[in-house]
């Protein structure tokens, strides 16, 4: 990094079906906690950089930029941007980039995203946007199915049993149950992942993160300073559609960004004490850890057969239970993963690792078509 | 001194299609419908509709309790599938049951509810002596569209209810003591004039539409009779599948022995208008004197119904066809056929 980025901190709603909320509610809400536990002045934000996939077609509302810079007395000047799943990562990736560009000292970056006020179709729907509309659509592919493709892959080629599939989305809901923004805060016996409904052979309802809505803020600065510095900001992009790729057991994007992101920060992988990764679907949060180099191909599994991945294993894999239990807000999930690294270097994270000094944030768009890659690191 | 249900009686359709004949059709596993708690619903033949279900139910209500169709002085029939737009049920009803043709009639629709509220306007009638005694009527072929989720449920069935004031001639079933209404405007499920099929919110039809209403009805009705769960015998609740109405109970803390009379959804399905009425009838027949019910319907838009009755006699069995018709199980085509898809 250029400049020091501190994290000054930040604020969420809570993630769920949040009927009573609009999607300008929930920005509100996750902005005032926001500044209220940084303590700056909301005049302090000299830009605004918002992450969101589906405001036009899910809240009838674009142009987030404005609407967010609005809640702020002087309207400094603000954008939106999207990367499908990666909005919120690319938001904060974004705002480093001003940052460094010294185009802004103080930034609010916000994720948000509001999903339940329309049937699951439409949703379903409006996430192929994220897919190659002239490949992938036309075929009827949704993205559950798409990740499914992947998954027949993966578990065909390393013979992963479905049992031992159920035992990562049990992990996350282990983790969450003491994060009181978590969508599910209940266990889940691994049991109950490998009965529950078919969504897309071989995915079944519980290898699937939610449809949630949410929305989280994180202030960025290089004026004011904090324990909490950005050590890395990568952004890496990959082909569009799955059928022209070279792989569909491994997404080059998060390769490419994880490895930039340690040579940024001239770290070695084994540096860090916690990752929050895009644990979109429980297959590609497998692909995901080999990707980073965790593990050789086909064996992340054993990382959680040995529970490694619990926040007191060897290898803390979203303590806060991640996008399967916390929700996945579109937007907002790559925002919120910044704040739970955040609480973990600040020691204030409900489900805390111990001694954790530098954190991972981990945020993929469409199937592993954007990876946006943050490593952050404790200097109190 | 609260009006009297005096005579009751249902119709349900002796034809069936189980819930794993539909997941099969659409190659489906059975894990939606097993969620559902759904074994097979009602379907009614094709020369039958929400009329001809409603003159069964009635007809049988009227005999039962050798009730003078001529004492009948208004029929209220609910329904969220009438024949007609614009030509009553229940008038015809007057008509087909030989009542007496000074009698108001009317119909009435609020999505599930519409039955329970026929009930209610009967009563008050009744307790104004605007009339000696009244039908109150839920009736309903229900309609989901095909591959739906609402497909396992949607079923066919109705209820009906002769309501006056109890005499040494009839001495009343049980007294309708207590009555209120909870209502908001929820969009968790609606019809759109001229369609053909609802349209559901999916998950948004069950906190702040189903469990809101109905916990907000049932506590409020209880609060203001000065009971508590434990001095109810008999609990029956809307019931749009299995799972929501023992949800439900638990949280109101109602225990499945209270439920277990009138909870009928995992072999009929939900007959909609005539869902939390069909239940009734199931607990009024097996219901002992003095024992207390609580019934709270909802329909959807929303609204719940709540009533607290009291049994003035040991129930009276309806006799059926029910015991002796065999029960016909459908194909998917046939089924298909009956429900006029295919028309």
């Amino acid at each position: 990094m250029r400049e020091t980025v501190y994290v000054l901190g930040g604020g969420q709603t809570r993630f769920g079906e949040l009927w009573e909320a609009s999607l300008a509610d929930l920005i509100r809400e996750a902005v005032d906690r926001a500044i209220e536990n940084t303590e700056i002045l909301p005049t302090d934000i000299d830009a605004v950089v918002i992450g969101n996939m589906l405001g036009g077609e899910t809240a009838g509302q674009a142009h987030l930029g404005t609407l967010v810079s609005g809640c702020l007395p002087h309207h400094p000047p603000a954008l939106r941007v999207e990367a499908a799943c990666a909005s919120g990562g690319l938001a904060v990736h974004t705002a480093c980039a001003l940052l460094e560009s010294d185009k802004a000292e103080t930034i609010l970056v916000v994720g948000a995203e509001k999903l339940t006020d329309v049937p699951g179709e439409t949703v379903t729907s409006a996430l192929m946007h994220a897919a190659d509309a002239e490949k992938d659509s036309p075929s009827g592919l949704t993205f559950p199915g798409i990740f499914a493709l992947t998954a027949t892959a993966y578990m065909h080629a390393y013979g992963i049993s479905r049992e031992n599939l159920s035992l990562v989305s049990a992990c996350s809901h282990r983790a969450a149950v003491s994060n009181p923004f978590a969508q599910f805060r209940r266990e889940l016996p691994p049991e109950a992942v490998s009965k529950s409904p078919l969504v897309a052979d071989p995915l079944r309802l519980l290898d699937c993160s939610p449809i949630s809505d949410g929305a989280a803020a994180i202030i960025l600065s290089t004026k004011r300073e904090s324990p909490v510095r950005i050590a890395a900001s990568q952004l890496a992009s990959e082909r569009l559609s799955l059928s022209d790729r070279p792989s569909l057991t491994s997404f080059g994007s998060t390769r490419s960004a994880f490895d930039r992101a340690l040579a940024e920060a001239s770290w070695q992988r084994n540096d860090i004490d916690c990752i929050e990764l895009h644990d979109c679907f429980s297959t590609a949060t497998l692909i995901h850890l080999e990707d980073l180099g965790y593990c050789e191909e086909g064996e992340a599994i054993r990382l959680y057969c040995q529970k490694d991945t619990d926040s007191n294993g060897s290898l803390p894999v979203n303590p806060s239970g991640g996008l399967k239990a916390c929700g996945h807000p579109i937007g907002a999930t790559g925002v919120k993963q910044i704040l739970d690294c955040y609480k973990q270097l600040t020691g204030q994270a409900p489900n805390q690792v111990r001694n954790a000094i530098r954190a991972l944030a981990h945020n993929v768009g469409g199937v592993g078509a954007t990876c946006v890659v943050h490593l952050l690191e404790s200097i109190a | 001194m609260p009006a009297s249900i005096l005579a009751f009686g249902r119709y349900i359709p002796p034809r069936r299609i189980e819930t794993k004949t539909i997941a099969a059709h659409w190659k489906r596993g059975s894990e939606q419908a097993e969620g559902l708690g759904i074994i097979e619903k009602s379907v009614a033949s094709p020369d039958e509709d929400a009329f001809t279900l409603a003159w069964e139910a009635a007809l049988l209500a009227l005999e039962t309790g050798k009730i003078d169709p001529k004492n009948i002085g208004a029929v209220f029939v609910g329904s969220e599938s009438h024949p007609y737009a614009v030509k009553p049920t229940s008038a015809m009803l007057v008509t087909a049951l030989k009542l007496e043709n000074f009698c108001l009639a009317a119909d009435l629709e609020f999505a599930c509810k519409a039955g329970t509220e026929a009930l209610q306007i009967v009563k008050a009638m009744v307790e104004s002596r605007q009339i000696r005694a009244g039908l109150a009527i839920g009736t309903d072929t229900a309609q989901a569209k095909p591959g739906d989720a609402l497909e396992y449920s949607a079923a066919a069935g109705a209820a009906a209810f002769v309501v006056g004031m109890h005499t040494i001639k009839h001495p009343g079933i049980c007294t309708i003591d207590r009555t209120l209404s909870y209502t908001t405007d929820t969009p968790d499920f609606w019809r759109g004039t001229g369609e053909k099929y609802p349209t559901h919110a999916g998950r948004f039809t069950g906190e702040p539409a189903y469990f809101h209403h109905v916990e907000t009805a049932a506590r409020r009705i209880l609060e203001e009779a000065k009971l508590k769960p434990s001095d109810i015998d008999h609990v029956v609740l809307h019931m749009p599948n299995a799972k929501f109405p023992k949800q439900a109970a638990k949280k109101l803390g109602f225990s499945d022995k209270q439920m277990s009379l009138g909870f009928i959804v995992p072999t009929i399905g939900n007959t909609y208008s005539a869902c939390s009425p069909i239940g009734l009838t199931f607990v009024l027949e097996k219901a002992k004197k003095g024992e207390r019910i609580l019934l709270v319907s909802y329909g959807s838009g929303a609204g719940s119904d709540a009533f607290l009755l009291t049994m003035q006699q040991d129930g009276v069995p309806l006799s059926l066809d029910e015991d002796g018709t065999e029960i016909k199980h459908l194909s998917y085509a046939e089924y298909l056929q009956s429900t006029k898809v295919l028309a």
